[in-house]
């Protein structure tokens, strides 16, 4: 946890190698909380919608995939962009109904809208 | 492929590394919701037999927010990441560029600056330099 109500596998301390959990690359996000749920965007360029998967499990959301690196013909004499595999997983404080999640691929961002579950109410019967 | 070719390449890939890699420490130890006052967008530099290609990532960034200069042998990108702050939005975490960037890419002579071309998919800005043709030299006949 690191007190902005977020945590992931690669998030904790420590080197930036154990932090990627194993993965060429981590792309940027930012994370806002609204009162109906989480808005996650990733800075994912240069990827087609096919190749980026998004999969949630409780209260967890995962995105993952491959950037295509070398372009044939062509020799790379500076490189700053990042290639190849990446991951990166988010753990919420809010339980989210994972079924609702959203996901658009515009302009090289990943924008994934995240509904909180909604509490189911029981109404208790008997008594008086 | 000379030796000097090959130490001048490690080293180019050896300083994208480390750029690639302070740049993640940044953002892994940035403070959530803290605006960084100048955005770096990543650059990529090739070359092909027939031009230059110099590529840069600018996520969320529309065509109408960029704008590419020549001059002076020098090729400029600068732009303007569009802002997003939404009321009724708490910011968790704030890694994304934000803000306006530049971006400047010393060109090597033989690059035809003149008929750059450029496009944007993806959230990739390309930007494509013909090599001149060896047009420098010419041959005069004798009459």
């Amino acid at each position: 946890m690191n007190g902005n109500g977020t945590s992931g596998s690669e998030m904790g301390e420590g080197q930036l190698a154990r932090v990627r959990n194993g993965v060429d690359w981590l792309p940027p996000a930012d994370i806002a909380e609204t009162p109906s749920g989480f808005e996650v965007t990733l800075e994912i360029c240069g990827v087609s919608r096919g190749a980026i998967e998004v999969h949630a499990e409780e209260s967890r959301v995962t995105v993952s995939g491959e950037r295509p690196g070398a372009v044939e013909g062509e020799v790379c004499h500076y490189r700053e962009r990042r290639v190849g595999s990446f991951r990166r997983s988010f753990a919420f404080r809010a339980p989210i109904d994972s079924d609702g999640i959203r996901a658009a691929l515009t302009d090289g961002v990943l924008s994934l809208t995240i509904p909180k579950r909604t509490p189911t109410r029981v109404s208790v019967e008997g008594g008086q | 492929m000379s030796a000097n070719w090959t130490l001048g390449r490690e080293l180019s890939e050896l300083r994208a590394r480390l750029a690639g890699a302070l740049r993640e420490a940044d953002q892994r130890w940035s403070l959530a919701g803290a605006a960084r006052p100048v955005a770096v967008p990543a650059l990529d530099f090739s070359e092909t037999a027939e031009a230059f290609v110099v590529r840069v990532d600018v996520p969320g960034v529309p065509k109408g927010e960029l704008d590419i200069a020549v001059q002076e042998g020098v090729l400029e990108i600068t732009g303007r990441v569009p802002d997003r702050d939404a009321a009724g939005r708490e910011l968790l975490r704030s890694e994304r560029l934000r803000g306006a960037f530049r971006r400047a890419v010393p060109l090597p002579r033989e690059a035809d600056l003149a008929n750059a071309k450029a496009s944007l998919a993806d959230g990739v800005l390309t930007v494509l330099i013909p090599r001149r043709l060896p047009g420098g030299r010419r041959s005069v006949e004798i009459e």
